[in-house]
C-alpha cells in the first residue's frame, strides 16, 4: 500500500508548488461566430481545467489574459445556440482562434453534457450520458435528491418512506451502482435495503447519469452505472453571492431551509459555505389500514407512525483557481435522524401501530446517520497535459436504535438501545493524467481506497473488516474519420479484505453468560481483476448518431455478501454470507441510436448484459433457527442476464410549448435456476408538457407544467417478492422568477400525486407490508438569490 | 443494424424467458387445532394439528408460540412473570403432509393471549404466508381487578394540571390477598369517537407504587396534563388496570376538556 500513499504525497507536494507558476504568457484571442459568420456577443467561455471564464464582447472576442501555452478543454455556450466543447491548443505567439456555434432552439440548460471526469464530450462518449442542471433541479421537486431525478429514463429510486432513498440504474442497485460526488465515490452502508444516501439535497446543482458498465473509470461498484454529482457553479470574480431557500412539503409537513454564501476574490480565491436543515413529521398515505399476512392493521389518521425525522447539514469549500490549474478543499457533514415505521421493524401488530399522540416525534426504533467528508479536488498543468487528483476522506457512522426485543433475551446487559452501530471510514483517491490535444487523446488513471468498518450494538449483522482496492487504467479516444470515432481502454485492479472473527456472548435473564456462539470465523481474501471496454460512435449524418459499446466489468463481493449472518430488520430476513464467493464478472453490450432535428431530439438505447457468477440472495428451503427471523437467505452465485431499453423524445412546439417523454423497461433472469432476479423495476414511462412565456424585463422563466408518470405491473418476480400492480400518476407545477430590489426571487408550487392515488412501488421497502406510497404532496419553494460584484478601484493593482 | 430487427429479437427473448415455468407458488397451511380463541390452563397440553400442501415439494415447517400481551412486554423485567415462547422447526416431505405436535404449557408463565404462528417452506425456497391462531392461557387468577373512579365526576370540566383519584383492588381466584398490578393506564378519547390518547402510563413497580397503595387500595395521580393533540369538548376519561395475570378492568367517566 505504500506506493499508493507515496503517490498521494507526491501529488500533494506538486499541488503546493504549482501556485508559483510559470512566467511566460501570451494571451490567446478567441472569436465566436454563428453559422452565418456573424459575431456572437455575450457568449460564455469556460476553461475546465482551471475554472477561468470569459464573455465575448460586441465583436465576439474574448481574452484569457494569463493563459499559459498548452491544451485546454473549453466550453462555449450562448442562448439560442448548441453548446460546444473544443480542445483549445494555445501556443506562443498566440493566434486568433475562431470558433463556430450552430443555432438551436433546444432548451438544454446551462451546462454542456459530458463525462466530466473523463472529459469525454457527448459526441465521443460510447455510452449515452443523461444530465440535469441547476435549472432543472430548481423546477423539479422531490422528497429527496434522487426523487428529483426520477424522470431520467433508466433511473429509478428505491425508497423506504420519504427520506431514505437509493439509486437504481437499469435495474441495478445496492453495490452495483456508484454515486460519485465531486470525483469521490460516496461510501456508506449501501448494501442495506433501508439505508439511504447521505447527501444534502440543496447542495447539488448538477448531475450526470451514465447508464451501463463504467467500471473502467469508476471501479468495482460501477457495473450498472454511475451517478456523477457536481457542486454549484463558481461565482464571478469579486462577487459575493447569497442564496436563501425555504421549502414546504405537505405530505409530511416538512419545513426545509438552506442558506449559502459564496465569494470569489479576484479570479483566484473561492470561499463557499452552506447550511441546510429539514424537519418533517409522519408521512401521509391514502389508506386507513393495510393488509399484512391476512390481517388488517390500522394506519391511524392515514399517517405512517414514526416516519418523522430531521436533517442537519453543512458544507464548505475553500479553493484557489489559477492559470495552471485549481485546488479546491471541501468539507461536508450530513446528519439524519429518521424513524423506522413501527410496523416495519419486526412483525407489525395493531398494538405497536396505535397512535402515540404526536406526529412529529422521533420514537424508537429509529436510525441516526452521520456522514462527514473532506474532499480535495485539484488539477495541475504539466506542459501539454493535465494531472488531476480527487482525494476524499469519509466517515459514515450509522446507528440503528431500538429496544432489545429478541424473544430469548440473549442480549448483553450493557448494550443499551443500540441495536446496530456501523462505523465506516474510507480514504479514496482518483488520479488522472490526460493529453487532450494528442492524436489518441490518452488518459491514464490510478484509483483506489482503504476502508475500515467497525460494528457495535446488541445484534450481529456484519463483521468488523478492513479492505483495500487499487486500480490502474488507460483509455484512448480517436476520431477515425468524419463519421467514425473510436474509444477503448483497459484496467487492472487488486483488492483485499480482512474480516474479523465474531463471537456472540449470550446472557440469561439474570445477566449471566449462558454461552458464546461463533457467528463468523474471520478470513482474508485477495482479488486480482481486469475490465475493458471498446466502443465506436458513428455519425452517418448530422441528424443521426449511433453509439456502440462492448465491455467486460467486474464487481468484488462485498463484506456483507461474504460475512453477514443475522436478522436484518430492514428486510425481516436471516441473511447468510458466503466467504467463498468470487468476483462477479459481467459482459455488456450497449447500443444507442439518437436523432436530432431543429426542434426535436430522441434516443433509443437497448442494452444486453450477461453475468457469470452474479451474486444474489437465494431463498433456501430452510428456516432460520433464530426466532422471528423466518426464512434463511444465503448468498450464492449464478449466471444471469439483464436486458432492456430506454427511449426518450423531447420536442418544442412553437415558442412556448415543450414536451419531454420517456419510457424504460428492464428484465433480469437467473439463468442457473430460471427465476427472475430480485429488485427489478417494472416498465415505466412519463411525459411532461410545459408551457413557458417569454422573459419580460421583470419576470423570468414563468412556466406551467403537467407531469404524467406511470408504471406497468410487475409480474416477473423473484421468489418471495410480491406481484405489484401498475399505477398512473398526475402532477402539476407552476413557477416563475422575478427581480426585486436587485435580488432574483424564484417562487414555485408543485403537486405530486394530484389525484391522491393509492399505489405501490415494486422495489420499495414498505411494498412487502402492502403499504401504499405517499399521497398527494404539495411542494412550495421560495428561493432568493442575491449577488453583488465589487468593482476594483483603478489604483489597486 | 435495423432497430426493428433488434427490438424484435429482444421481444422474442422476453417471451422465451417468460415461457419457462418456474415454481413460484407458496405452500398452503391449514390449522385444524387449536381453534381460534381456545382457552387453556397452565399445565395443559396444546395439541397442534396442522396440514401442509405444496404444488411441488414441501421442505420445512415452523411453529412459533409467543405471547401477544401489550405488544411492548418483550423486554426484560417488565412483566411480573415471563411470557412463554417456544419455537419448533421440522422437516416435511412430498407435496402434502400433516403434523401432530403437543406443547405442554409451563406452570409459571404470564397468562393472557398467545399467538401460535405456523409457516412452511417448499424445496424451491417459496415461503408460505403466516397462519395464526390466537389462544388464551389462564392461570390461578382469573378475577379482574376492581376499579372505582371517584374524581373527577361525570360532567366535570378539566383543563391542564388535574388530578385523578379512586381505588383499585385486586384478588386472586381463591379470593385471597391483594394481587400485584402489572400496569395502569389513563386515556382520553372524544365522546363522539376518535383516537384514544394516552395521558399517563405506569408500567413498572416503582411507577405503580407511586400512585397506588396496595394496602388500602387508594389510587391518586396528580398534576396530569392532556397531550397537545387532545380534542377539546366532551371526552371519555378511562382508568385501565391490568393485574399481574393480565386480567384487565377499566372505569370511565364523561368529562369536558377545556
Amino acid at each position: 500500500m505504500w506506493w499508493t500513499l507515496r503517490r498521494i504525497g507526491l501529488v500533494l507536494c506538486a499541488a503546493c508548488f504549482w501556485v508559483i507558476g510559470q512566467s511566460q504568457s501570451c494571451p490567446p484571442h478567441l472569436q465566436v461566430f454563428d453559422e452565418y459568420h456573424q459575431a456572437v456577443p455575450g457568449a460564455y467561455l469556460f476553461i475546465h481545467e482551471n475554472y477561468q471564464q470569459a464573455l465575448t464582447d460586441s465583436l465576439g472576442m474574448a481574452i484569457f489574459p494569463n493563459l499559459k501555452p498548452g491544451v485546454y478543454h473549453i466550453h462555449i455556450r450562448s442562448l439560442g445556440f448548441e453548446q460546444q466543447i473544443v480542445d483549445l491548443k494555445h501556443s506562443c505567439p498566440a493566434e486568433t482562434l475562431q470558433l463556430a456555434l450552430h443555432s438551436s432552439s433546444h432548451h438544454i440548460g446551462e451546462f454542456t453534457v459530458e463525462d466530466e471526469q473523463l472529459k469525454t464530450r457527448l459526441s465521443e462518449s460510447t455510452l449515452r450520458i443523461e444530465s440535469v442542471d441547476e435549472a432543472y433541479l430548481n423546477t423539479h421537486s422531490g422528497q429527496n435528491f434522487l426523487q428529483q431525478l426520477d424522470d431520467l429514463p433508466g433511473f429509478q429510486v428505491m425508497s423506504a418512506g420519504t427520506h431514505v432513498a437509493k439509486p437504481v440504474i437499469r435495474g441495478f442497485s445496492f453495490n452495483r451502482v456508484a454515486v460519485i460526488d465531486r470525483g469521490i465515490k460516496q461510501e456508506g452502508q449501501q448494501w442495506g435495503w433501508d439505508h439511504g444516501l447521505e447527501l444534502d439535497q440543496f447542495d447539488i446543482s448538477r448531475a450526470e447519469l451514465i447508464r451501463g458498465p463504467t467500471s473502467l473509470a469508476y471501479g468495482s461498484d460501477a457495473v450498472g452505472g454511475v451517478l456523477l454529482l457536481r457542486p454549484p457553479r463558481l461565482p464571478e470574480p469579486n462577487t459575493l453571492e447569497a442564496d436563501v431557500l425555504q421549502s414546504f412539503r405537505s405530505v409530511n409537513d416538512l419545513h426545509a431551509q438552506s442558506y449559502a454564501l459564496q465569494w470569489r476574490h479576484k479570479t483566484k480565491w473561492i470561499f463557499r459555505f452552506r447550511h441546510s436543515r429539514q424537519d418533517f413529521g409522519d408521512f401521509r398515505v391514502p389508506a386507513d389500514s393495510f393488509l399484512y399476512n391476512g390481517f388488517w392493521l390500522p394506519i391511524q389518521e392515514q399517517r405512517l407512525k414514526n416516519t418523522a425525522g430531521q436533517e442537519r447539514n453543512f458544507s464548505g469549500t475553500v479553493g484557489y483557481t489559477g492559470d495552471a490549474g485549481y485546488s479546491l478543499l471541501s468539507f461536508s457533514q450530513v446528519h439524519q435522524q429518521i424513524g423506522f415505521f413501527s410496523g416495519a421493524h419486526g412483525i407489525p401488530t395493531a398494538n405497536s401501530l396505535s397512535h402515540d399522540g404526536d406526529f412529529r416525534n422521533l420514537d424508537f426504533p429509529y436510525q441516526d446517520v452521520m456522514h462527514r467528508k473532506v474532499l480535495w479536488n485539484s488539477s495541475l498543468k504539466i506542459k501539454e497535459s493535465w494531472l488531476e487528483a480527487d482525494i476524499g476522506l469519509q466517515h459514515n457512522y450509522r446507528q440503528e436504535i431500538s429496544y432489545p426485543h429478541t424473544h430469548g433475551d440473549f442480549y448483553p446487559p450493557d448494550a443499551g438501545n443500540l441495536e446496530h452501530g456501523f462505523d465506516l471510514k474510507t480514504l479514496s483517491w482518483n488520479i488522472r493524467w490526460r493529453k487532450s490535444g494528442a492524436k489518441w487523446a490518452p488518459k491514464l488513471g490510478a484509483s483506489g481506497q482503504i476502508q475500515q468498518n467497525r460494528v457495535s450494538g446488541f445484534s450481529y449483522l456484519i463483521p468488523n473488516f478492513d479492505a483495500w482496492q487499487s486500480g490502474l487504467w488507460a483509455m484512448v479516444t480517436r476520431p477515425l474519420n468524419t463519421r467514425w470515432s473510436f474509444s477503448g481502454g483497459a484496467r487492472v485492479d487488486f483488492a483485499g479484505q480482512s474480516v474479523q472473527t465474531f463471537d456472540q456472548v449470550r446472557y440469561n435473564q439474570n445477566d449471566e453468560i449462558v454461552d458464546t456462539l461463533r457467528l463468523l470465523q474471520g478470513f482474508q481474501r485477495t482479488y486480482a481483476n481486469w475490465s475493458a471496454s471498446l466502443g465506436f460512435v458513428y455519425n452517418p449524418s448530422k441528424k443521426y448518431r449511433w453509439r456502440f459499446n462492448l465491455a467486460s466489468s467486474f464487481r468484488l463481493p462485498t463484506v456483507p455478501e461474504l460475512g453477514a449472518d443475522g436478522v436484518h430488520h430492514g428486510t425481516f430476513r436471516h441473511e447468510q454470507g458466503n466467504p467463498n464467493l468470487r468476483s462477479e464478472r459481467g459482459w455488456h453490450l450497449d447500443v444507442a441510436w439518437e436523432g436530432e432535428t431543429r426542434n426535436s431530439h430522441w434516443s433509443v438505447t437497448p442494452f444486453f448484459y450477461y453475468f457469470d457468477r452474479f451474486i444474489f440472495l437465494n431463498p433456501t428451503g430452510q428456516f432460520s433457527p433464530l426466532s422471528g427471523a423466518g426464512q434463511l437467505f444465503a448468498y450464492q452465485q449464478a449466471q444471469a442476464l439483464q436486458s432492456g431499453l430506454e427511449m426518450s423524445f423531447d420536442t418544442h412546439l412553437g415558442k412556448h410549448w415543450q414536451i419531454k417523454s420517456w419510457l424504460d423497461g428492464v428484465f433480469g433472469y437467473n439463468l442457473t435456476d430460471g427465476y427472475p432476479l430480485p429488485f427489478i423495476p417494472p416498465a415505466s414511462g412519463g411525459a411532461e408538457v410545459e408551457f413557458h412565456l417569454e422573459d419580460s424585463k421583470r419576470w423570468k422563466h414563468p412556466f406551467v407544467r403537467i407531469n404524467l408518470r406511470g408504471a406497468a405491473p410487475q409480474y416477473l418476480i423473484a421468489r418471495n417478492e410480491r406481484q405489484t400492480e401498475g399505477y398512473f400518476l398526475v402532477g402539476a407545477a407552476l413557477g416563475t422568477s422575478f427581480e426585486f430590489s436587485g435580488m432574483m426571487i424564484d417562487v414555485q408550487a408543485e403537486v405530486q400525486n394530484l389525484l391522491n392515488q393509492s399505489y405501490m412501488v415494486h422495489m420499495n421497502r414498505y411494498r412487502l407490508l402492502n403499504i401504499p406510497e405517499p399521497g398527494r404532496n404539495l411542494f412550495l419553494t421560495l428561493r432568493i438569490h442575491f449577488g453583488h460584484t465589487f468593482t476594483r478601484k483603478s489604483t489597486t493593482s | 443494424m435495423n432497430p426493428r430487427t433488434l427490438f424484435s429479437a429482444l421481444g422474442f427473448a422476453t417471451l422465451l424467458m417468460v415461457g419457462c415455468g418456474v415454481d413460484d407458488i407458496m405452500p398452503e397451511i391449514t390449522i385444524n387445532n387449536p381453534k381460534e380463541n381456545d382457552v387453556f390452563e397452565t399445565g395443559d397440553t396444546i395439541r397442534a394439528q396442522l396440514q401442509f400442501s405444496d404444488n411441488e415439494a414441501l421442505s420445512q415447517y415452523k411453529i412459533d408460540i409467543h405471547g401477544n400481551h401489550d405488544g411492548h412486554g418483550h423486554g426484560k423485567g417488565q412483566a411480573a412473570l415471563p411470557a412463554w415462547d417456544t419455537l419448533v422447526i421440522g422437516d416435511l416431505e412430498g407435496s402434502a403432509g400433516t403434523i401432530d405436535a403437543e406443547f405442554i404449557i409451563p406452570a409459571n408463565i404470564l397468562p393472557g393471549p398467545y399467538h401460535m404462528t405456523v409457516f412452511a417452506l417448499d424445496l424451491n425456497g417459496n415461503e408460505s404466508n403466516q397462519s395464526r391462531a390466537i389462544v388464551f392461557v389462564n392461570n390461578t387468577d382469573t378475577v379482574a381487578p376492581q376499579v372505582i373512579l371517584s374524581s373527577p365526576t361525570n360532567g366535570a370540566t378539566l383543563s391542564s394540571n388535574f388530578n385523578i383519584t379512586g381505588s383499585i383492588s385486586d384478588f386472586l381466584t381463591n379470593g385471597n390477598a391483594a394481587g400485584e398490578l402489572h400496569q395502569i393506564e389513563i386515556t382520553v378519547e372524544p365522546a363522539g369517537g376518535g383516537t384514544e390518547i394516552v395521558v399517563a402510563l405506569y408500567d413498572n413497580t416503582d411507577e405503580i407504587n407511586a400512585v397506588w397503595d396496595a394496602g388500602t387500595g387508594s389510587f391518586s395521580a396528580t398534576g396530569l396534563d392532556f397531550p397537545s393533540n387532545t380534542e377539546s369538548g366532551n371526552n371519555i376519561l378511562s382508568l385501565k388496570v391490568w393485574d399481574r395475570y393480565f386480567n384487565q378492568s377499566k372505569a370511565t367517566v364523561s368529562i369536558v376538556v377545556n
